[in-house]
Protein backbone atom coordinates (compact mmCIF):
# COMPACT_ATOMS: atom_id res chain seq x y z
CA UNK A 1 0.00 0.00 0.00
CA UNK A 2 1.25 3.47 -0.76
CA UNK A 3 2.01 5.69 2.32
CA UNK A 4 0.39 8.68 1.30
CA UNK A 5 -3.66 8.37 0.15
CA UNK A 6 -4.83 10.93 -1.99
CA UNK A 7 -7.58 11.26 0.84
CA UNK A 8 -10.76 10.63 -1.73
CA UNK A 9 -12.42 9.69 1.40
CA UNK A 10 -16.33 9.73 0.70
CA UNK A 11 -17.56 10.38 4.05
CA UNK A 12 -20.82 7.90 4.22
CA UNK A 13 -20.98 7.26 7.58
CA UNK A 14 -23.19 4.48 8.43
CA UNK A 15 -22.42 5.19 12.40
CA UNK A 16 -22.65 8.12 14.40
CA UNK A 17 -19.81 9.66 17.20
CA UNK A 18 -16.10 8.86 16.25
CA UNK A 19 -16.81 8.35 12.44
CA UNK A 20 -17.11 11.98 11.83
CA UNK A 21 -13.57 12.70 11.93
CA UNK A 22 -12.61 9.96 9.87
CA UNK A 23 -13.27 11.29 6.92
CA UNK A 24 -10.24 13.93 7.26
CA UNK A 25 -8.36 11.70 8.17
CA UNK A 26 -5.59 9.53 5.83
CA UNK A 27 -5.60 5.83 7.38
CA UNK A 28 -2.55 4.35 5.70
CA UNK A 29 -0.39 7.38 6.73
CA UNK A 30 -2.27 7.67 10.17
CA UNK A 31 -1.30 3.62 10.73
CA UNK A 32 1.78 4.24 9.25
CA UNK A 33 2.60 6.85 12.08
CA UNK A 34 1.39 4.91 14.74
CA UNK A 35 3.15 2.09 14.20
CA UNK A 36 6.41 3.89 14.07
CA UNK A 37 5.37 6.35 17.52
CA UNK A 38 3.25 3.90 19.44
CA UNK A 39 4.40 1.41 22.07
CA UNK A 40 1.94 -1.84 21.55
CA UNK A 41 2.66 -5.69 21.99
CA UNK A 42 -0.39 -8.52 21.15
CA UNK A 43 -1.26 -11.35 19.55
CA UNK A 44 -2.17 -11.11 15.89
CA UNK A 45 -4.31 -13.80 13.66
CA UNK A 46 -3.66 -13.70 10.65
CA UNK A 47 -6.14 -15.84 7.84
CA UNK A 48 -5.85 -16.16 4.31
CA UNK A 49 -8.12 -18.40 2.03
CA UNK A 50 -6.54 -20.51 -0.88
CA UNK A 51 -8.93 -22.06 -2.99
CA UNK A 52 -11.82 -23.05 -0.86
CA UNK A 53 -9.57 -23.77 2.59
CA UNK A 54 -9.14 -20.87 4.87
CA UNK A 55 -5.78 -21.30 7.26
CA UNK A 56 -5.58 -19.24 10.35
CA UNK A 57 -2.19 -18.89 12.50
CA UNK A 58 -1.29 -16.60 15.46
CA UNK A 59 1.88 -14.53 15.75
CA UNK A 60 3.47 -12.14 18.63
CA UNK A 61 3.93 -8.63 17.55
CA UNK A 62 5.73 -5.68 19.98
CA UNK A 63 7.05 -2.55 19.06
CA UNK A 64 8.30 0.87 19.95
CA UNK A 65 10.26 3.92 18.81
CA UNK A 66 10.28 2.93 14.98
CA UNK A 67 10.34 -0.80 15.13
CA UNK A 68 8.83 -4.14 15.65
CA UNK A 69 9.11 -7.19 15.76
CA UNK A 70 7.03 -10.18 14.68
CA UNK A 71 7.56 -13.86 16.04
CA UNK A 72 5.90 -16.55 14.27
CA UNK A 73 7.31 -19.43 13.14
CA UNK A 74 10.37 -17.31 12.35
CA UNK A 75 11.08 -14.08 13.67
CA UNK A 76 10.51 -10.31 11.26
CA UNK A 77 11.72 -7.34 12.19
CA UNK A 78 11.59 -3.73 11.39
CA UNK A 79 14.02 -1.10 11.69
CA UNK A 80 12.56 2.05 10.43
CA UNK A 81 12.59 1.42 6.87
CA UNK A 82 15.20 -2.14 7.25
CA UNK A 83 13.38 -5.27 6.59
CA UNK A 84 14.95 -8.23 8.56
CA UNK A 85 14.17 -11.70 8.83
CA UNK A 86 15.78 -14.40 11.33
CA UNK A 87 17.28 -17.53 9.46
CA UNK A 88 18.62 -20.53 10.91
CA UNK A 89 22.14 -19.05 10.40
CA UNK A 90 21.24 -15.79 11.87
CA UNK A 91 19.78 -12.52 10.77
CA UNK A 92 19.37 -11.43 7.35
CA UNK A 93 18.79 -7.99 5.74
CA UNK A 94 16.40 -8.17 3.14
CA UNK A 95 14.97 -5.06 2.15
CA UNK A 96 17.20 -1.73 3.42
CA UNK A 97 16.14 1.01 3.85
CA UNK A 98 18.01 2.79 0.91
CA UNK A 99 15.85 0.24 -1.70
CA UNK A 100 12.45 2.00 -0.26
CA UNK A 101 10.90 4.35 -2.89
CA UNK A 102 11.13 8.13 -2.51
CA UNK A 103 7.93 8.81 -4.34
CA UNK A 104 4.43 6.73 -5.37
CA UNK A 105 2.24 7.63 -8.34
CA UNK A 106 -0.94 9.27 -8.34
CA UNK A 107 -3.58 6.87 -6.66
CA UNK A 108 -5.48 4.93 -9.59
CA UNK A 109 -8.59 7.27 -10.17
CA UNK A 110 -10.77 4.30 -9.65
CA UNK A 111 -10.24 4.01 -5.90
CA UNK A 112 -12.73 5.65 -3.50
CA UNK A 113 -12.81 5.45 0.53
CA UNK A 114 -15.86 5.27 2.40
CA UNK A 115 -15.84 5.33 6.30
CA UNK A 116 -17.87 2.67 7.38
CA UNK A 117 -20.03 2.12 11.20
CA UNK A 118 -17.25 1.89 14.16
CA UNK A 119 -16.47 -1.33 15.65
CA UNK A 120 -14.61 -2.80 18.30
CA UNK A 121 -11.04 -5.04 18.16
CA UNK A 122 -9.97 -6.89 21.13
CA UNK A 123 -11.56 -4.38 23.32
CA UNK A 124 -10.15 -1.09 21.51
CA UNK A 125 -13.26 1.01 19.99
CA UNK A 126 -11.98 1.59 16.03
CA UNK A 127 -13.07 3.39 13.11
CA UNK A 128 -13.71 1.84 9.81
CA UNK A 129 -12.43 2.87 6.45
CA UNK A 130 -14.10 0.54 3.32
CA UNK A 131 -11.40 0.83 0.49
CA UNK A 132 -13.07 0.28 -3.52
CA UNK A 133 -11.61 0.15 -6.60
CA UNK A 134 -13.88 0.07 -9.14
CA UNK A 135 -16.77 0.22 -7.66
CA UNK A 136 -15.82 -3.09 -5.93
CA UNK A 137 -15.23 -3.30 -1.86
CA UNK A 138 -11.38 -4.66 -1.47
CA UNK A 139 -10.39 -3.73 1.70
CA UNK A 140 -11.98 -3.11 5.40
CA UNK A 141 -9.40 -1.09 7.95
CA UNK A 142 -9.91 -0.82 11.31
CA UNK A 143 -8.29 2.22 12.56
CA UNK A 144 -7.52 2.07 16.67
CA UNK A 145 -9.74 5.54 17.41
CA UNK A 146 -6.78 6.55 20.03
CA UNK A 147 -3.67 5.62 18.65
CA UNK A 148 -4.57 4.96 14.71
CA UNK A 149 -3.02 1.32 15.26
CA UNK A 150 -4.46 -0.77 12.64
CA UNK A 151 -5.80 -3.21 14.71
CA UNK A 152 -7.74 -5.28 11.53
CA UNK A 153 -7.47 -4.96 8.04
CA UNK A 154 -9.92 -7.20 5.36
CA UNK A 155 -9.16 -7.77 1.99
CA UNK A 156 -11.85 -9.70 -0.05
CA UNK A 157 -12.19 -10.99 -3.63
CA UNK A 158 -14.17 -10.03 -6.74
CA UNK A 159 -17.05 -11.81 -5.44
CA UNK A 160 -16.74 -10.03 -2.04
CA UNK A 161 -15.67 -13.36 0.06
CA UNK A 162 -13.06 -12.83 2.43
CA UNK A 163 -9.81 -13.32 1.03
CA UNK A 164 -7.19 -12.64 3.97
CA UNK A 165 -7.44 -10.93 7.66
CA UNK A 166 -5.15 -9.46 9.96
CA UNK A 167 -6.42 -8.98 13.22
CA UNK A 168 -5.09 -8.50 16.72
CA UNK A 169 -6.57 -10.91 18.98
CA UNK A 170 -5.19 -8.89 22.13
CA UNK A 171 -3.29 -5.88 22.36
CA UNK A 172 -1.75 -3.47 24.79
CA UNK A 173 -1.19 0.34 23.21
CA UNK A 174 0.87 2.61 24.92
CA UNK A 175 2.18 0.34 27.62
CA UNK A 176 5.70 2.12 29.05
CA UNK A 177 6.89 -1.51 29.70
CA UNK A 178 7.14 -2.17 25.63
CA UNK A 179 10.53 -1.29 24.59
CA UNK A 180 12.14 -1.49 20.96
CA UNK A 181 13.67 -4.34 20.28
CA UNK A 182 17.29 -5.19 20.28
CA UNK A 183 19.50 -4.63 17.49
CA UNK A 184 20.59 -8.05 15.74
CA UNK A 185 23.76 -9.47 16.07
CA UNK A 186 25.55 -10.04 13.06
CA UNK A 187 23.48 -9.53 9.63
CA UNK A 188 23.62 -11.24 6.08
CA UNK A 189 23.14 -8.29 3.97
CA UNK A 190 21.91 -9.97 0.48
CA UNK A 191 20.50 -7.26 0.04
CA UNK A 192 18.89 -6.33 -3.89
CA UNK A 193 20.64 -4.15 -5.79
CA UNK A 194 18.76 -0.83 -8.12
CA UNK A 195 19.08 -1.13 -11.84
CA UNK A 196 17.91 1.46 -14.60
CA UNK A 197 14.29 0.43 -15.56
CA UNK A 198 15.94 0.73 -19.12
CA UNK A 199 13.47 -2.05 -21.70
CA UNK A 200 10.86 -2.69 -18.61
CA UNK A 201 7.12 -1.70 -19.17
CA UNK A 202 6.20 1.64 -17.01
CA UNK A 203 2.73 0.79 -17.34
CA UNK A 204 0.61 -2.40 -16.51
CA UNK A 205 -3.48 -2.67 -16.44
CA UNK A 206 -5.37 -1.53 -13.69
CA UNK A 207 -3.31 1.29 -12.96
CA UNK A 208 0.02 0.26 -11.98
CA UNK A 209 2.96 2.14 -12.80
CA UNK A 210 6.88 0.97 -11.80
CA UNK A 211 8.34 2.44 -9.04
CA UNK A 212 11.46 0.47 -9.10
CA UNK A 213 13.77 -2.28 -10.43
CA UNK A 214 16.13 -4.33 -8.43
CA UNK A 215 18.54 -7.85 -8.44
CA UNK A 216 18.98 -10.57 -5.89
CA UNK A 217 19.97 -13.29 -6.14
CA UNK A 218 19.95 -13.42 -10.03
CA UNK A 219 16.45 -12.25 -9.75
CA UNK A 220 14.96 -8.98 -11.35
CA UNK A 221 12.52 -7.83 -9.06
CA UNK A 222 10.43 -4.89 -10.37
CA UNK A 223 8.11 -3.21 -8.32
CA UNK A 224 4.60 -1.62 -9.51
CA UNK A 225 2.36 0.73 -7.43
CA UNK A 226 -1.05 1.87 -8.20
CA UNK A 227 -1.15 4.28 -5.84
CA UNK A 228 -2.43 2.32 -2.61
CA UNK A 229 -1.21 -1.39 -3.48
CA UNK A 230 2.35 -2.96 -4.79
CA UNK A 231 2.54 -5.90 -7.02
CA UNK A 232 6.08 -7.42 -7.16
CA UNK A 233 6.51 -8.62 -10.59
CA UNK A 234 10.22 -10.86 -10.64
CA UNK A 235 12.06 -12.03 -13.66
CA UNK A 236 14.33 -15.08 -14.51
CA UNK A 237 15.94 -15.93 -17.26
CA UNK A 238 15.66 -19.91 -18.45
CA UNK A 239 12.14 -21.91 -18.98
CA UNK A 240 10.22 -23.11 -15.98
CA UNK A 241 10.86 -26.19 -14.02
CA UNK A 242 7.88 -26.45 -11.49
CA UNK A 243 10.12 -28.32 -8.69
CA UNK A 244 10.01 -25.16 -5.89
CA UNK A 245 5.44 -24.47 -7.07
CA UNK A 246 3.34 -25.44 -4.05
CA UNK A 247 2.11 -28.70 -4.65
CA UNK A 248 -1.35 -26.95 -3.99
CA UNK A 249 -1.06 -24.61 -7.07
CA UNK A 250 -4.05 -24.62 -9.58
CA UNK A 251 -3.27 -24.45 -12.66
CA UNK A 252 -4.58 -21.14 -14.63
CA UNK A 253 -3.99 -19.31 -17.94
CA UNK A 254 -2.26 -16.32 -18.27
CA UNK A 255 -2.99 -15.29 -22.43
CA UNK A 256 -2.56 -18.41 -23.93
CA UNK A 257 -0.13 -19.98 -21.75
CA UNK A 258 0.27 -22.73 -18.74
CA UNK A 259 0.72 -21.03 -15.46
CA UNK A 260 0.75 -21.73 -11.92
CA UNK A 261 -1.53 -19.70 -9.20
CA UNK A 262 -1.51 -20.22 -4.74
CA UNK A 263 -1.98 -18.18 -1.94
CA UNK A 264 0.63 -17.47 0.89
CA UNK A 265 0.03 -15.33 4.23
CA UNK A 266 0.46 -12.11 2.96
CA UNK A 267 -1.33 -12.49 -1.00
CA UNK A 268 -1.40 -14.38 -4.09
CA UNK A 269 1.11 -15.26 -6.40
CA UNK A 270 1.25 -16.39 -10.08
CA UNK A 271 3.57 -18.11 -12.00
CA UNK A 272 4.26 -18.84 -15.35
CA UNK A 273 7.05 -18.97 -18.55
CA UNK A 274 7.39 -17.30 -22.07
CA UNK A 275 9.38 -17.71 -24.00
CA UNK A 276 13.47 -17.44 -22.26
CA UNK A 277 11.67 -16.23 -19.24
CA UNK A 278 9.72 -17.51 -16.06
CA UNK A 279 7.89 -14.93 -14.56
CA UNK A 280 6.35 -14.67 -10.57
CA UNK A 281 4.43 -12.27 -9.56
CA UNK A 282 2.87 -11.44 -6.37
CA UNK A 283 0.66 -8.86 -4.84
CA UNK A 284 -2.12 -8.76 -1.76
CA UNK A 285 -4.61 -7.76 -4.47
CA UNK A 286 -7.97 -9.54 -5.64
CA UNK A 287 -7.03 -12.93 -8.00
CA UNK A 288 -8.18 -11.45 -10.92
CA UNK A 289 -6.22 -8.32 -11.01
CA UNK A 290 -3.51 -10.30 -10.84
CA UNK A 291 -4.43 -11.90 -14.22
CA UNK A 292 -4.98 -8.76 -15.52
CA UNK A 293 -1.93 -7.49 -14.40
CA UNK A 294 -0.22 -10.53 -15.66
CA UNK A 295 -1.95 -10.72 -19.13
CA UNK A 296 -0.10 -6.67 -19.52
CA UNK A 297 3.30 -7.74 -19.32
CA UNK A 298 5.01 -8.04 -22.43
CA UNK A 299 6.05 -11.04 -23.09
CA UNK A 300 8.90 -12.61 -25.27
CA UNK A 301 7.07 -16.23 -26.91
CA UNK A 302 9.81 -17.93 -28.48
CA UNK A 303 13.63 -17.76 -28.89
CA UNK A 304 13.82 -15.44 -31.98
CA UNK A 305 14.98 -17.35 -35.42
CA UNK A 306 17.65 -14.80 -35.10
CA UNK A 307 19.27 -15.55 -31.72
CA UNK A 308 18.97 -19.72 -32.38
CA UNK A 309 21.08 -18.82 -35.55
CA UNK A 310 23.64 -16.16 -33.36
CA UNK A 311 24.06 -18.63 -30.99
CA UNK A 312 24.44 -21.52 -33.87
CA UNK A 313 27.11 -20.03 -35.72
CA UNK A 314 29.01 -19.08 -32.18
CA UNK A 315 28.92 -22.66 -31.77
CA UNK A 316 30.92 -23.41 -34.97
CA UNK A 317 33.30 -20.66 -34.91
CA UNK A 318 33.49 -21.86 -30.96
CA UNK A 319 34.01 -25.61 -32.33
CA UNK A 320 36.39 -24.56 -35.41
CA UNK A 321 38.81 -22.98 -32.82
CA UNK A 322 38.90 -25.87 -30.73
CA UNK A 323 36.86 -24.02 -27.75
CA UNK A 324 34.25 -26.89 -28.22
CA UNK B 1 25.95 -10.61 -15.33
CA UNK B 2 29.38 -12.79 -15.62
CA UNK B 3 32.12 -11.21 -17.87
CA UNK B 4 31.18 -8.45 -20.89
CA UNK B 5 28.55 -9.29 -23.47
CA UNK B 6 30.53 -9.46 -26.49
CA UNK B 7 28.33 -10.06 -29.54
CA UNK B 8 24.72 -9.53 -27.34
CA UNK B 9 25.96 -5.71 -28.16
CA UNK B 10 24.78 -6.03 -31.49
CA UNK B 11 21.62 -7.92 -30.41
CA UNK B 12 20.83 -4.86 -27.81
CA UNK B 13 21.14 -3.16 -31.00
CA UNK B 14 18.72 -5.13 -32.79
CA UNK B 15 16.72 -5.05 -30.26
CA UNK B 16 16.26 -8.62 -30.10
CA UNK B 17 17.05 -8.80 -26.00
CA UNK B 18 14.06 -9.38 -23.80
CA UNK B 19 13.63 -7.19 -20.63
CA UNK B 20 15.69 -9.07 -18.61
CA UNK B 21 19.06 -9.47 -20.98
CA UNK B 22 18.57 -5.87 -21.87
CA UNK B 23 18.79 -5.05 -18.26
CA UNK B 24 21.30 -6.69 -17.24
CA UNK B 25 23.48 -5.55 -20.41
CA UNK B 26 22.31 -2.36 -19.75
CA UNK B 27 23.57 -2.73 -15.74
CA UNK B 28 27.20 -4.27 -17.08
CA UNK B 29 27.45 -0.86 -19.79
CA UNK B 30 26.78 1.18 -16.70
CA UNK B 31 30.25 0.39 -15.09
CA UNK B 32 32.29 -1.17 -18.54
CA UNK B 33 33.85 1.69 -19.96
CA UNK B 34 35.27 -0.77 -22.82
CA UNK B 35 31.80 -2.10 -23.61
CA UNK B 36 30.27 1.06 -23.48
CA UNK B 37 33.07 1.87 -26.25
CA UNK B 38 32.41 -1.07 -28.32
CA UNK B 39 28.22 -0.56 -28.30
CA UNK B 40 29.21 3.27 -29.77
CA UNK B 41 32.15 1.66 -31.88
CA UNK B 42 29.46 -1.14 -33.30
CA UNK B 43 26.38 1.21 -33.64
CA UNK B 44 28.96 3.55 -35.41
CA UNK B 45 30.12 0.75 -37.81
CA UNK B 46 26.34 -0.11 -38.89
CA UNK B 47 25.38 3.36 -39.40
CA UNK B 48 28.65 3.48 -41.13
CA UNK B 49 27.67 0.52 -43.40
CA UNK B 50 24.06 1.18 -43.79
CA UNK B 51 25.55 4.58 -45.39
CA UNK B 52 27.36 3.67 -47.84
CA UNK B 53 26.02 4.20 -51.57
CA UNK B 54 25.10 1.15 -53.39
CA UNK B 55 27.89 0.29 -56.00
CA UNK B 56 26.60 -1.12 -59.52
CA UNK B 57 29.16 -3.77 -61.07
CA UNK B 58 30.76 -2.74 -64.50
CA UNK B 59 28.89 -4.24 -67.81
CA UNK B 60 29.56 -7.71 -68.11
CA UNK B 61 31.15 -8.78 -64.36
CA UNK B 62 28.79 -11.29 -63.50
CA UNK B 63 29.09 -13.07 -67.07
CA UNK B 64 33.12 -12.57 -66.97
CA UNK B 65 33.42 -14.13 -63.36
CA UNK B 66 30.62 -17.22 -64.24
CA UNK B 67 32.74 -17.79 -67.86
CA UNK B 68 35.35 -19.56 -67.10
CA UNK B 69 33.82 -21.63 -64.30
CA UNK B 70 33.27 -25.47 -64.91
CA UNK B 71 30.16 -27.05 -64.23
CA UNK B 72 31.94 -29.20 -61.46
CA UNK B 73 33.00 -26.18 -59.69
CA UNK B 74 30.06 -24.24 -59.37
CA UNK B 75 28.21 -27.50 -58.13
CA UNK B 76 31.07 -27.75 -55.69
CA UNK B 77 30.64 -24.62 -54.23
CA UNK B 78 26.60 -25.32 -54.28
CA UNK B 79 27.74 -28.48 -52.55
CA UNK B 80 29.37 -26.41 -49.67
CA UNK B 81 26.95 -23.63 -49.43
CA UNK B 82 24.27 -26.26 -48.87
CA UNK B 83 26.50 -27.97 -46.49
CA UNK B 84 27.50 -24.63 -44.58
CA UNK B 85 23.94 -23.91 -44.15
CA UNK B 86 22.73 -27.37 -43.05
CA UNK B 87 25.61 -27.33 -40.79
CA UNK B 88 24.27 -23.75 -39.23
CA UNK B 89 20.66 -25.02 -39.44
CA UNK B 90 21.55 -28.65 -37.55
CA UNK B 91 23.86 -26.80 -35.09
CA UNK B 92 20.73 -24.16 -34.50
CA UNK B 93 18.02 -26.63 -33.93
CA UNK B 94 20.34 -28.96 -31.72
CA UNK B 95 21.71 -26.23 -29.29
CA UNK B 96 20.18 -27.04 -25.87
CA UNK B 97 17.22 -24.81 -24.84
CA UNK B 98 17.29 -22.46 -21.86
CA UNK B 99 17.89 -23.80 -18.46
CA UNK B 100 15.14 -24.85 -16.40
CA UNK B 101 14.31 -22.27 -13.28
CA UNK B 102 12.39 -23.17 -10.41
CA UNK B 103 11.52 -20.03 -8.85
CA UNK B 104 12.20 -19.47 -5.05
CA UNK B 105 8.75 -18.84 -4.49
CA UNK B 106 8.92 -18.53 -0.72
CA UNK B 107 12.05 -16.06 -1.34
CA UNK B 108 10.36 -13.73 -3.83
CA UNK B 109 7.38 -13.46 -1.64
CA UNK B 110 9.24 -12.77 1.32
CA UNK B 111 11.18 -10.34 -1.11
CA UNK B 112 7.74 -8.70 -1.95
CA UNK B 113 6.32 -8.12 1.56
CA UNK B 114 9.52 -6.39 2.83
CA UNK B 115 9.16 -4.34 0.11
CA UNK B 116 5.56 -3.40 0.51
CA UNK B 117 5.62 -2.48 3.61
CA UNK B 118 7.74 0.24 3.19
CA UNK B 119 5.43 1.88 1.07
CA UNK B 120 2.27 0.73 3.13
CA UNK B 121 1.00 -0.12 6.39
CA UNK B 122 4.17 -2.03 7.74
CA UNK B 123 2.39 -3.58 10.70
CA UNK B 124 -0.04 -5.44 8.10
CA UNK B 125 2.31 -5.89 5.24
CA UNK B 126 5.32 -7.28 7.07
CA UNK B 127 3.56 -9.72 9.53
CA UNK B 128 3.03 -12.17 7.02
CA UNK B 129 7.08 -13.06 6.56
CA UNK B 130 6.85 -14.51 10.40
CA UNK B 131 4.71 -17.19 8.87
CA UNK B 132 7.15 -18.53 6.18
CA UNK B 133 4.66 -20.16 4.18
CA UNK B 134 4.53 -24.26 3.08
CA UNK B 135 5.29 -24.77 -0.02
CA UNK B 136 5.94 -28.44 0.35
CA UNK B 137 5.36 -30.37 -2.63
Amino acid sequence: MRRALGLVVVAAVVGAGPLAGAADRDPIEEARQAAETTPFSGVVSLQWRDGTVMHTEQVQVEGADGSFVVRGRRAAMARGSDRLLQESDGWELLWPSSASPSSHPAMDPEYQFRAGSGAVVAGHPAHVVEVRKEGVVRERLYLDDDSGLLLRREQFGEDGTLERALAFDRIAIQETSVTAPPAPGPVTRAVPQPLPGAGLPFRLAAGYQRQGVFRAGGVLHVIYNDGFSDVSLFEQRGRLDRENLPAHARRVVVADLQGWSFAWPGGQALVWGAGRTVYTLVGDVPSDELVRVALSVPVHRTSSVAHRLRQACRSLVEAFNGDL
Amino acid sequence: MNGHPGDILSALLDGELDAVEAARVHEHLEACADCRAELEAVGAARTWVRGLPPVEPPFGFYERMLGPVRRWARAGVAALAAGAAASVAVVALSTPGERPVAPPVGRLVDAHSASASTSGDPLSEFTPAATPASFDR
